[in-house]
């Protein structure tokens, strides 16, 4: 249990560990996107935590990056295709995000530091930790962002009609305030208790 | 075994065994993700022609186009037409009544423009302008630019009227 709940607050690997930043900061311009890149991630985190698990005893390590990337791309493949069949406009709006996810830190570094190393039970419940805790951080920032920029969460209406949408939210620059603002939230809340 | 053969095999087994899998899936999903494709394009079309229910795609010297009907009514042609904005690409679905020169409307399928300042040349204010005007388009003459954003309206006006432009060479030939 502890290798799940680890990935949620005290490893979070957006607001604490602060890894895969590129798509955390590029594609939470809306909550919804936010959630769409985090399901990919914890599917990939997923499969490649129950293969590099089941084959960390066969595989030398002297090739064991190579092969860790191999299967990370293939399975990152097989969500970019599920998302291009199924989901054409969020596919649309995370554009190069989701292949991206091949070079996600996250993801090689959970196969290096874990998966490697862990049997297959505990691999998957540090995967679904990880990967939850990632796709939270990118709902809150998604949430966040879309909040501030337009108004709304999820594209529900939040905030009444005459409330100044501040673009800056969902630019760049914003992303990179409001991650800084949620860090600095979530480091006091970690400091009180 | 000796460690250069292990390495060898392993790389190699799961090499295969990705590319397997993948061109399987890649297999049972192609024809979803055409399909997906196609409806697009002709959701988009039916949103510039209200009541379009046939469609006849051809193509001609390289370009693509669909010609648009209501059962037996020619309604008039549709086509993608592509081009640079402020940043990234726009695509734009173009409907134009038979005489080759008045758009029936316009449809922002893609762009990648700022979010709130560019990305508004997607919504209805600015695309209801097109409706019923004559090509070639000119600026804040036939369309109002929107403010902030003079460069992404400029580039949808030089897309729609090189789309247009083209459709007509293509018949004159």
């Amino acid at each position: 249990m502890k290798d799940f709940i680890k990935g949620l607050f005290s490893q979070n690997p957006i607001f604490v560990l602060l890894l895969g930043m590129c798509p955390t900061l590029a594609v939470t311009t809306k909550a919804l996107y936010g959630l769409s890149m985090g399901l990919s991630v914890i599917f990939v985190l997923f499969t490649t935590g129950i293969i590099v698990s089941l084959i960390r005893k066969i595989v030398p390590s002297e090739v064991r990056i190579p092969t860790y990337i191999i299967i990370i791309a293939t399975s990152v493949t097989v969500a970019d295709i599920f998302l291009r069949a199924n989901y054409p406009e969020i596919s649309k709006a995370l554009g190069p995000y989701v292949p991206l996810i091949v070079v996600n830190c996250i993801i090689l570094g959970r196969a290096e530091a874990f998966f490697s190393r862990h049997n297959i039970i505990r691999s998957i419940l540090d995967a679904l930790g990880m990967g939850i805790g990632f796709t939270l951080g990118l709902i809150i920032l998604g949430g966040f962002r879309e909040l501030l920029a337009n108004g709304t969460i999820f594209d529900i209406r939040v905030f009444p009609n005459w409330y100044p949408n501040i673009l800056l939210f969902s630019l760049p620059g914003g992303a990179f305030i409001s991650l800084g603002i949620l860090i600095g939230i979530f480091n006091s809340f970690k400091r009180k208790k | 075994m000796k460690l250069s053969l292990r390495m060898f095999f392993v790389l190699t087994i799961v090499s295969f065994l990705s590319g397997f899998s993948l061109s399987y899936i890649w297999k049972i999903s192609y024809e979803k993700i055409e399909i997906q494709k196609k409806k697009r394009i002709e959701n988009a079309i039916k949103s510039v022609y209200g009541g379009a229910n046939r469609f006849e795609d051809e193509e001609r010297n390289g370009f693509r186009f669909y010609r648009v009907f209501k059962n037996e009514n020619f309604l008039g042609y549709a086509f993608i037409s592509k081009g640079s904005g402020y940043q990234g690409e726009i695509s734009v679905l173009v409907g134009v009544l038979p005489d080759l020169k008045t758009l029936r409307g316009i449809k922002i399928l893609e762009n990648v423009e700022t979010p709130g300042l560019g990305s508004k040349v997607a919504e209805d204010f600015f695309v209801k302008q097109f409706r019923r005007r004559r090509c070639p388009l000119r600026l804040n003459v036939d369309i109002k630019a929107i403010t902030g954003a003079t460069i992404s309206s400029k580039a949808v006006l030089k897309i729609v009227n090189n789309g247009v432009k083209k459709l007509e060479e293509v018949f004159k030939k």
